[in-house]
């Protein structure tokens, strides 16, 4: 199975081996780190996840560890962030590995949610952005 | 990228001690095919040194991270070129703050990647040199609220600075300008509404 980033609604960066995300109509940010940052990335840059099943077994990971990645790829998938892929990007999976051992690391906050979601040009006051209407 | 220091600023600057104690280093990002921005942006600063920052190929981002990486300043205030100081009592206010401080919170706390950074929480965060304009506007986002996450607690010093407060759009140096300003600085946005609703594509 594929996924892919939801766009343009959903955006994320993966540099120094932690992925920042936003989903920008709830929100919600997304901060993950070791297992969650690679295996997101992976996802989103379009290896499938038998080939990242595949490369965590030749890492050395534990079935029951294995088995919680599909948890993950749900909470991704409910956050809005990435959906079952409808073009199968490129092939990038022949040749992906996993570093062993790592843990799934991952953050969320939804204080900026009011900020990011407000429609600057018909939910802003006069004292203008960010201020709410009804403040 | 190339860091030189502008004549005009030597001139302007020239005979004044410069008290790196108690002063907060200054960096201006520019290009250098914005030499009538850098030269009204150096105008405006009567007293007090800066460092452009010129690099044509990369983003505010990316010149955070060439100034952290070269400078290794405990703290530093990052500007545009396209901001103009109308009142030395700026620096005092900047001079007088701790910790970072977000010189505006439009669309979120450090955008416009303007204000104090630290090194202290620029090492520990990811830094990147974004590839486009794109690339820079979701920076903005998702490497400023990360820094504000690690800069904790952090202060905004204007915040009612902001695209919905201005009031005006002026012609200047070939384009249109969006001007946001208080008593102490004056911001030209060439570029705006581009805020999370515009760039989620509503």
């Amino acid at each position: 199975m594929h996924y892919e980033v939801v766009e343009p609604s959903a955006i994320y960066e993966f540099v120094d081996g932690e992925v920042l995300a936003l989903n920008l109509m709830t929100g919600i940010y997304i901060q993950m780190k070791q297992l969650s940052a690679e295996l997101f990335h992976a996802l989103a840059t379009g290896t499938s996840t038998e080939v990242i099943v595949s490369a965590a077994k030749t890492a050395g990971y534990s079935a029951a560890h294995i088995a919680e990645f599909d948890t993950h790829y749900s909470n991704w998938v409910a956050l809005g962030l990435l959906r079952n892929a409808q073009h199968i990007g490129r092939p990038t999976s022949e040749s992906f590995t996993l570093t062993p051992a790592l843990q799934f690391v991952e953050e969320q906050w939804d204080d900026l949610s009011e900020l990011i979601m407000m429609d600057p040009v018909h939910d802003v006051s006069p004292q203008g952005w960010p201020t709410p209407i009804d403040e | 990228m190339i860091v030189i220091i502008v004549k005009s600023v030597l001139i302007v600057s020239a005979g004044r001690q410069f008290h790196l104690e108690t002063e907060i280093p200054v960096f201006v990002g520019t290009t250098s095919t914005r030499g009538e921005w850098l030269q009204q942006c150096a105008a405006s600063f009567k007293h007090r040194l800066f460092t452009p920052i010129v690099d044509d190929a990369t983003q505010e981002l990316a010149q955070i991270k060439f100034i952290h990486e070269t400078f290794r300043h405990e703290r530093f205030l990052f500007l545009h070129d396209s901001v103009e100081i109308l009142d030395d009592r700026f620096f005092e206010l900047i001079d007088a703050t701790s910790g970072s401080v977000a010189l505006f919170g439009d669309p979120v706390p450090f955008g416009m990647f303007m204000g104090v950074f630290e090194r202290k929480v620029l090492d520990s965060v990811p830094l990147w040199q974004p590839a486009s304009k794109e690339a820079a506007a979701r920076a903005e986002l998702l490497w400023t609220t990360r820094y504000a996450r690690a800069a904790e607690p952090y202060t905004i010093l204007f915040p009612d600075v902001c695209d919905r407060k201005a009031v005006r759009v002026v012609e200047r140096f070939g384009r249109k300008n969006l001007v946001l300003e208080n008593e102490f600085i004056r911001k030209y946005k060439g570029t705006w509404g581009m805020n999370p609703y515009a760039l989620r594509g509503r």
